[in-house]
């Protein structure tokens, strides 16, 4: 079976839309940022206390508003996680970081004497944790394009690797944008999930970039010579791109609706990289290979 | 058929076989439920450990349990630790506890440069015969924190042994810091309990009723001038009122607990600290300060004032206030007492914390539990001479700055016995017995952070993990049949050793595998086949290109493998930083990310390329329908 036979498609005569899109996608997502202030952080990175509960019975948010209310805790954000009768409670930095979470279980026993519950997640991030979270997480991010960076330059040439981190840095943009716009927080697993973004964005730009590479090996190197190969190029790995994109965006998406509460924005973000990931490709790292090729050519 | 084939074959038999080999640990262990696993242990302990230690661990959340990171409190180890200390000793400590949280400095270094910036030395503090320089001092402190961190890891090691937790992991994170992991815990907040306290116990004398009605009086006087301004203000209609509104003692005695002893048509700022009612001496009971319940925050915070603090040592020398462990009289008061700074005697001389019931003798501690200490000879000693010097005194047994029990002395007491009375449960009991066994920590200690996951939320997790990956392997394997056939069978086939061999080399590195992990794994299934996608592609365009099966083989294998080279190499490289950056679960993700990319290599370029050559070289195939 074949989804494509040999198909000969123009792809970089039509990537000033490509740049569009991305322009308005990226657009909005930094706007959001902005007006959000920045990416929601969850306690992960903030520095709280989150707290998980698991009632027998379903329990709405008020009741346990009240509940923590009368204890001085009315400011804390009181969610349903996953179904009715699971609650998550989010507080923030005390200067005791411990302190909220010894009190839940007494002040919510006291409040809901017949309907028992389970600790099923604590969570306490002391505000310096936090901060270390920070920074490492960008440390990671930062080392992950450098080190990327010089591996592609080593192996193919330096406007390659250019392209190469251009569609990473859209990639990752485009993974925060939507969860600024979605309002979902970011955890330290959404960092884990954002470099493995970077992982797999790369693992598609560069099987086309060695698609490239090869056929420059064969083929004269004038600018209109060069807009074929790469268009060819882009051509001969299109099945193999859509075919990777597909099964992995199967297991993600099986991991999204099956993987469980906890791992769900970890899936989400997943999903969104791999979407953006395979556009990237072919929209950003491989047009800005040829408009750096033609700059020089023209220059 | 060629001999290379033939030793590949055997090759990768032989890695299949090692792997079984090494899998069969754990699935020997998941095989075993609880009951069988005791067995085990009663019957052959050693046995159990080796099993544990071949196989994959199961992160703490996925088998439930709790990490936590407790951070040693150096400041007020320097605090305890400094002599002839002053003004900006104190100051340079606070700004340099500030300070640190902002940056990754270590506290002593801060601590010095505030100290220099403001024109002090270390030596001045720390000093001594022996220690002249400031250097010798620096590595005294240095000394001094990292003994105290040492003992600290002891202690709670102690604490956690005789909590009985298995397996428990007890460790030191950089300079102060120390991380515990337990798995399996049902009652996380008991445990937050054991290590988080301090477990300091003191034996102080309370300060002579005389000194308290001086003390009460001045602060009342002090509080009362506070809110008078405000009276005038707003009682304007009653310009009368305020003239007196100083409360007598007469009055504070006679009605301690009837809130009409004050002005209460006076409209009162509700943030302003100061207000009436704030305080009574207990009427009931000597040498006692009760603090409605409601008003707690605010007497504490009016107690830590300057003012009231040199009230304080103006009228009581060298004293402080102490609050009681509960409120009493259901709740509704907080009992303060005004103690000496000095210790008479400290925990360090119990030998013995046993549990026990409140006894039946005494109504107040009927359903109440306790605990009962012993001290050794030399406590004994202290104990016995300071009863009979004070008798008909009260003495506050103290822990952790909170008085549990002040009774009177009735007699002198020889045996060196005492015990802590009014807990709620037993549990309660037997934690503090444990604490008080093991000893005081030399510092305090402070949970910086702490994840805890409980068990069913742990099988939950396990269950979806492990269902997410059987649906995604399914859906991958039956996708590649139906798109390329024979050639997609051995892609599955490649699929499958795949998480053999991950789970192989986890189980050999004795890995932990966590939910991210998992996911990690989940993940690897649907990039695994892109080195088989990209081979097989290329083998349809040698075929197009009219070429034989034996030599699109070949090309398809050579030509594709630049590509998954590159691939992979930076998949690893990210791999590699979430590996070195990440904490916790993310490690555990990176690791199997990295396994998953070795492997997935290996099955993709080596087992798939020798059962191509086997199937061609042997079965004289035709036709490679790709």
């Amino acid at each position: 079976m074949q989804f494509f036979g040999d198909t000969n498609i123009d792809f970089l005569s039509k990537r000033k839309i490509g740049y569009i899109i991305s322009a308005i996608v990226l657009l909005v997502g930094i706007s959001s940022l902005i007006l959000h202030g920045g990416p929601q952080w969850n306690i992960d990175f903030q520095g709280g206390t989150l707290v998980h509960l698991k009632f027998e019975k379903n329990v709405r948010i008020e009741e346990i508003r009240d509940a923590l209310t009368q204890r001085g805790f009315g400011e804390s954000e009181i969610k349903h996680f996953g179904a009715d009768n699971e609650i998550v409670i989010r507080t923030g930095v005390s200067e005791d970081p411990a302190e909220f979470s010894n009190l839940v279980e007494p002040m919510i026993s006291e409040a809901f004497p017949d309907n028992p519950f389970e600790e099923q997640r604590v969570e306490t991030v002391g505000p310096k944790i936090g901060k270390e979270l920070v920074v490492d997480a960008l440390m990671a991010v930062l080392w992950a394009m450098i080190l990327i960076l010089l591996y592609v330059m080593w192996r193919f040439r330096i406007n390659f690797a250019l392209g190469a981190i251009m569609a990473l840095a859209h990639d990752v943009i485009v993974t925060v944008g939507v969860f600024s716009l979605l309002e979902i927080e970011i955890s330290a697993p959404i960092i884990a999930a954002v470099l493995t973004i970077v992982g797999y964005s790369l693992n598609d730009t560069i099987v086309i970039f060695d698609r490239i590479r090869e056929n420059l090996k064969v083929r004269q190197k004038d600018a209109d010579a060069f807009i074929g190969i790469v268009n060819r190029s882009l051509n001969e790995t299109l099945s193999r791109t859509i075919i990777t994109s597909l099964t992995t965006l199967f297991v993600v998406v099986i991991l999204f609706f099956f993987g469980g509460e906890v791992l769900r924005s970890f899936a989400f973000a997943l999903i969104i990289g791999i979407v953006s990931g395979t556009y990237s490709t072919l929209f950003i790292a491989t047009p800005f290979v040829v408009e750096w090729q033609l700059k020089k050519v023209h220059a | 058929m060629r001999a290379s084939v033939k030793v590949k074959l055997i090759l990768i038999l032989i890695i299949i076989a090692l792997s079984v080999y090494l899998l069969y640990p754990t699935l020997q262990l998941a095989e075993m439920d609880d009951a069988e696993k005791a067995t085990l242990e009663v019957r052959d302990p050693q046995e159990l450990v080796t099993l544990k230690s071949r196989s994959v661990n199961l992160g703490l959340d996925l088998q439930g349990g709790m990490h936590v990171v407790l951070e040693v409190d150096i400041k007020e180890l320097l605090d305890q630790i400094a002599k002839n200390k002053n003004e900006v000793f104190n100051d340079a400590l606070e700004k340099t506890a500030v300070e640190v949280e902002q940056t990754d400095e270590d506290f002593l270094t801060v601590f010095e440069r505030n100290l220099i910036a403001d024109g002090v030395r270390l030596v001045r503090y720390y000093g001594s015969r022996e220690r002249s320089s400031e250097d010798e001092v620096m590595s005294y402190l240095r000394d001094q924190i990292s003994e105290t961190v040492n003992r600290a890891l002891e202690i709670l090691r102690n604490r956690v042994d005789e909590f009985g937790v298995a397996e428990p992991i007890i460790q030191q994170q950089g300079q102060s810091r120390i991380i515990i992991e337990l798995a399996g815990i049902t009652d996380p907040s008991r445990v937050r309990q054991l290590i988080g306290k301090t477990a300091k116990l003191e034996f102080r004398l309370l300060k002579d009723p005389e000194i308290y009605l001086s003390v009460a009086d001045k602060i009342n006087q002090f509080i009362q001038s506070k809110i008078a301004p405000v009276d005038t203000t707003i009682t304007e209609e009653e310009p009368g009122e305020e003239a007196d509104s100083t409360l007598s003692l007469d009055e504070l005695f006679g009605q301690a607990q009837q809130d009409t002893a004050v002005v209460d048509s006076v409209l009162q700022d509700k943030d302003s600290l100061f207000e009436q009612n704030l305080f009574f001496l207990d009427p009931n009971r000597q040498q006692t300060i009760l603090v409605p319940a409601n008003k707690e925050a605010k007497f504490r915070q009016i107690i830590e004032l300057s003012e009231i603090q040199k009230i304080i040592s103006d009228e009581a020398g060298d004293a402080e206030f102490i609050w009681g462990a509960k409120p009493e009289y259901g709740g509704q008061y907080y009992e303060v007492y005004l103690v000496f700074k000095r210790a008479e005697l400290t925990g360090e001389t119990i030998t013995e914390a046993d549990p026990r019931p409140g006894s039946q003798m005494d109504p107040s501690s009927i359903g109440k539990f306790e605990v009962s200490l012993t001290l050794n000879d030399e406590g004994a000693r202290i104990f016995s001479r300071v009863t009979g010097a004070n008798i008909k005194k009260r003495l506050a047994i103290i822990l952790d700055r909170r008085v549990f029990l002040a009774p009177e002395i009735q007699v002198k007491i020889r045996d060196g016995r005492s015990r802590i009375t009014g807990l709620n449960n037993m549990e309660e009991a037997q934690d503090l017995a444990i604490v008080l066994r093991a000893g005081a920590l030399p510092a305090p200690v402070r949970i910086i952070e702490e994840r805890t996951v409980g068990p069913s939320l742990g099988m939950d997790s396990i269950l979806k993990g492990s269902q997410s990956a059987i649906y995604g392997l399914v859906i991958v394997a039956i996708f590649m049949i139906i798109y390329y056939r024979i050639a997609g069978i051995l892609a599955d086939l490649a699929l499958v050793l795949n998480i053999i061999f991950i789970m192989a080399v986890m189980a050999y590195f004795n890995a932990t595998l966590t939910l991210p992990g998992i996911a990690g794994i989940i993940l690897t299934i649907g990039m695994a086949v892109d080195a088989n996608v990209l081979i097989f592609e290329r083998m349809r365009e040698e075929l197009k290109r009219g070429k034989t099966i034996r030599a699109s083989i070949e090309q398809g294998y050579g030509n594709a493998f630049s590509a998954i080279l590159d691939a992979n190499v930076t998949t690893f490289i990210a791999g590699i930083v979430l590996y070195t950056f990440g904490t916790g679960p993310i490690r555990g993700f990176a690791l199997t990310l990295m396994i998953g990319i070795v492997a997935s290599m290996f099955t993709a370029i080596v087992v798939t390329r020798v059962v191509f050559d086997y199937s061609v070289s042997n079965w004289s195939i035709k036709e490679l329908k790709i």
